[in-house]
């Protein structure tokens, strides 16, 4: 049905208004970054710098080992998300496939374990960490996430592995295969685009942590992860907010870009199986 | 061939049950490993009076104190209304927002799928920077928001954000109303378009009107996304921890103290493990009954 | 190629038995067809015979060998899915080629082996696409190809047509019935349609409730049938059936004394085929007045009401799209025009008839 000239200027305007609306502290971030410091103690504020200070960026990078940082989030990232991987990719397909005595339970304690906040797990994990000596490691961190991202990703991948019918690795079985054989030859081939969008959210939930970072990391400055190291600029930076917001680009910049590019993938995880 | 598999040929019929048990053992090890033993030391340690946890020493004695002192601390009982509060504010305001958004880009228009890439897009900040923003815009001397009252005429003098209770709850609602609301947007606009085009056909050949359809066929076909995004945001808030405590730290005077922020707090700044890990295996009874509700609202996901 | 003989094979889960002791011996190079309402345990059957399933005990033997507990892989056979399940990230070739690689067979002889398979189901051209880009009739073709290029003991197919349109089926139909005539291979053939069972068997199995009713050719299956079940799911449309009381070898039907076996006696339940009745009089002559008249072109079903002393027994349930209740229907070629609520002149011949007892359900010779 075509609409009316007037509804759809309309229509045009509410998008835009909303979106200037929603997206402007995103805006104001990057306006924050690129002013002279001396220019954000000045009213009214000017909503774009007279002269964008681009330097900022590789100011920021000198004084700050941003990239560490970012390194070291993409390590725990990376670790975390291939333990969980390797993990949930199994359960996940036995709970998909096999009625296995106490799999419905263990499907409900998963559940559960989703919504578990970190300020419960935190605290027994410090004592374990430190019994054990990994405080301060990336181990520590690693682990810690891993606790954040199994449910999430077990969960999706079972809900994909559902939408795949039985009858493929039965063919591939009378094929000759073995049961594992036509789970890595036909059903994760299968999967790729599941499995990618299911490690990309892992990666996220990884790369968006604090908690445990700031709990088992704080004195192990060479291991701090991205939102750490940013957390302690506020704190000591009260004044300096265009360093602090050029950092905080760099470290939100790469889930994004992750986002734009990807966003199908994310937001196919983020509801897969939530709308019934 | 016959011979070497012979001794786990998980192919045969009799046998093929098994993978299901061996699929499921490393995620089992694991999550015993990581999940619940962590979660079996936390109940035991709210049974004690522990100030830094230390496994390798031996327990103290059997307490309940940590509890009966956690029913009659004010502290608790005020938690619980910040979290309260937080979470019905916070929730509405989302659940406002993002549909209003999904329903907004639901819409036909050229440029549809930028703007629901931008619509959504706080959700892919993390805290931490949705954190670093809104502080800057919210600071006292020199921030947006104390401008543009000014300048609205709705205040006479700047206001001290993080210094004033009420003020400060309302930066950390803020920040998470804006952080939250990408999220129920998602959904939503997932549920409206598994919406069949027929119902609005059917719907308009019958003469209902916009708002009509609105109220009787997007409302009611929304409502189990709904129900599942309801409890998840609420857990979420209940959950939240980055962005209260590196915004304000559950201060000023407690205002922004969820139950969340108080359990952290008592563990790492005064060291009461013990006492801190009482008040999580309250969230965690808590959170446990989310997860019942959740599930009966959604029983094909199991 | 291989004799398959099944043996009492029996599957329950708990209390509920899907299967109960089912024995079929199958001779080489036969097509069998197993047939019956959905939840018969046809399908479990297959899936037991393929060893995709677990037998809760029997045996079951393919070309002499004990394969009751064999893996699928090793029990030399192919399978045809309802909904092909061929592997979307592999072409054609690659799909049709994949048994044979799990084999450990050479490559040259694979690539062989595929394109002769693909020159007889004429899908040559398709070898590189990918099964999304094929159409349901080609996806078909490469299923079945993939099937024969592993030149099995046996062909498994479960409900291979049932995706299809009408048209295509009855095409497919008799392709699946000329391949099985040029390669010879023992087929268990799985369905719920009782046509394709009668145009491709060389035997039919009829199930319900996990119970073999009737193993017969398809001539016998629809003029001998061994109960009640079978008489009304073979033919379409479906047999009419009338109660009636016999004494002393004759019965009354629509006023008429018809003769029947001597076996029966007391009440019985008639069945009388659609095409058995014929328009004008003959054997047995009687009256009816049409209630609906379809007309095929052909053909004409004629319904109309039983008569009030053989209504139909009441706990006969027809298939599900065929619930006409107490009327009757007449199945005529080349009859005159006939008028809805004007009398026409119908006849059968009494030795058509089927004599059922209706409290076993069994029929009386």
């Amino acid at each position: 049905m075509r609409q009316s000239l007037p509804a759809r200027l309309f229509l045009y305007a509410s998008v835009v208004l909303t979106c200037a609306v929603l997206i402007f502290p995103i805006y104001w971030l990057v306006v924050t970054a690129l002013s002279q410091p001396d220019q954000l103690r000045q009213l009214p504020p000017k909503f774009w710098p007279d002269e964008p200070r681009w330097s900022v960026f590789g100011k920021i990078l000198e004084e700050r080992p941003i990239f560490l940082w970012l390194g070291n989030s993409a390590l725990a990232a990376l670790g975390a998300v291939t333990i969980s991987m390797v993990v949930s990719v199994l359960a996940g397909y036995s709970l998909s496939r096999f009625r296995v005595r106490g799999g419905q339970s263990l499907g409900l304690f998963i559940l559960t374990a989703k919504m578990l906040p970190a300020t419960l797990l935190v605290i027994p994990l410090f004592g374990i960490f430190r019994m054990t000596g990994l405080i301060g490691s990336m181990w520590s961190i690693i682990l810690a996430h891993a606790t954040l991202i199994i449910p999430f990703t077990t969960w999706m991948l079972k809900g994909y592995f559902d939408t795949i019918p039985r009858e493929l690795e039965q063919a591939a079985m009378v094929d000759g295969c073995s049961p594992l054989g036509a789970l890595f030859r036909v059903i994760l081939p299968v999967s790729a685009p599941g499995l990618a969008a299911t490690a990309l959210y892992g990666f996220v939930l990884s790369w968006s942590d604090y908690a445990y970072a700031r709990t088992f990391l704080t004195n192990a400055q060479g291991n701090w992860t991205a939102n750490l190291g940013i957390t302690t600029m506020k704190g000591e930076y009260i004044s300096n907010w265009a360093d602090i917001s050029a950092a905080s680009i760099l470290v939100a910049l790469p889930i994004l870009v992750v986002y734009l590019f990807l966003e199908r993938y994310l937001v196919g995880g983020l509801t897969a199986g939530s709308d019934k | 061939m016959a011979g070497g598999r012979f001794s786990l040929d998980l192919a045969r019929p009799s046998r093929q049950h098994w993978l299901g048990y061996i699929l499921l053992a490393p995620a089992v090890l694991l999550i015993a490993a990581i999940i619940v033993y962590p979660l079996i030391v936390s109940v035991d340690l709210s049974f004690q009076n522990v100030g830094i946890a230390r496994l390798d020493q031996p327990r103290r004695p059997f307490t309940t104190a940590n509890y009966e002192r956690l029913f009659t601390s004010p502290d608790f009982w005020n938690a619980c209304w910040v979290t309260l509060k937080l979470i019905v504010v916070v929730t509405s305001a989302c659940f406002i927002l993002g549909l209003g958004t999904a329903l907004l880009v639901n819409n036909r228009f050229k440029g549809r799928s930028v703007a629901r890439l931008l619509v959504a897009m706080p959700w892919a900040v993390p805290e931490v920077i949705a954190v670093v923003i809104f502080a800057w815009i919210f600071d006292s001397s020199f921030g947006l928001m104390n401008w543009v009252f000014l300048s609205l005429g709705l205040i006479d003098k700047t206001i001290n954000w993080f210094s004033d209770p009420d003020a400060a709850f309302a930066v950390v609602a803020t920040t998470m109303i804006w952080k939250g609301y990408p999220f129920v947007s998602i959904m939503s606009l997932a549920g409206l378009q598994s919406i069949p085009e027929d119902y609005y056909a059917a719907a308009r050949v019958d003469g209902a009107s916009a708002l009509q359809r609105l109220r009787y066929i997007t409302l009611p076909c929304l409502m189990p996304v709904i129900g599942v995004t309801t409890v998840l945001v609420m857990l979420w808030i209940f959950r939240d921890f980055s962005i209260i405590y590196v915004l304000t730290g559950g201060g000023p005077l407690k205002a922004t103290q969820t139950l969340s922020i108080m359990t952290y707090e008592q563990a790492f700044s005064f060291f009461r493990m013990g006492y801190a890990s009482a008040i999580g295996v309250v969230t965690l009874v808590i959170c446990v009954i989310a997860a019942k509700l959740t599930m009966r609202r959604a029983p094909d996901n199991l | 190629m291989a004799r398959i003989v099944i043996d009492q094979v029996r599957k329950s889960y708990g209390a509920l038995h899907v299967l109960k002791d089912f024995s079929l011996d199958i001779a080489d190079g036969e097509f069998v067809v197993l047939v019956g309402p959905s939840g018969c345990g046809k399908s479990t059957m297959l899936k037991i015979l393929a060893g995709l399933e677990e037998a809760s005990g029997g045996t079951i033997r393919i070309g002499g060998r004990d394969v009751t507990d064999l893996a699928p892989g090793d029990r030399d056979i192919a399978m045809v899915f309802q909904n092909y399940a061929l592997y979307p990230h592999l072409t054609v070739a690659a799909n049709m080629g994949f048994g044979l690689k799990m084999r450990g067979t050479p490559a040259d002889v694979i690539t062989r082996r595929v394109q002769e398979a693909a020159r007889i189901l004429d899908v040559e051209h398709l070898l590189e696409r990918r099964p999304r880009q094929l159409s349901g009739g080609q996806r078909q073709r490469v299923a079945l190809g993939r099937a024969i290029v592993r030149e099995p003991a046996a062909f498994l197919m479960d409900e291979p047509l049932s995706n299809l349109d009408a048209k295509l089926r009855v095409h497919m139909r008799a392709e699946i019935g000329a391949l099985h005539q040029r390669l010879g291979v023992t087929t268990i053939y799985v369905t719920h349609d009782q046509i394709e069972a009668m145009t491709m068997a060389n035997r039919i199995v009829i199930m319900k409730d996990g119970e073999i009713q009737q193993i017969a050719d398809p001539e016998t299956m629809f003029e001998r049938p061994a109960n009640l079940f079978v008489a009304g799911f073979i033919g379409s449309p479906g047999m009419n059936f009338l109660s009636a009381r016999a004494q002393g070898g004759t019965t009354r039907l629509f006023g008429e004394a018809v003769p029947v076996p001597p076996g029966a006696d007391g009440d019985v339940t008639i069945g009388l085929r659609p095409e058995h009745i014929e328009a004008g009089p003959g054997a047995v002559t009687f009256m009816a007045r049409p209630s609906l008249v379809e007309s095929l072109g052909s053909e004409k079903y004629i319904y109309f009401e039983a008569p009030d002393d053989n209504r139909p027994p009441g706990f006969l349930k027809q298939s599900e799209e065929d619930q006409r209740g107490s009327r009757l229907i007449a199945r005529l070629v080349n009859a005159g025009p006939v008028r809805i609520g004007e009398n026409v002149t119908l006849s059968f011949d009494p030795a058509r008839l089927h004599v059922f007892d209706p409290a076993t359900g069994k029929a009386i010779r």
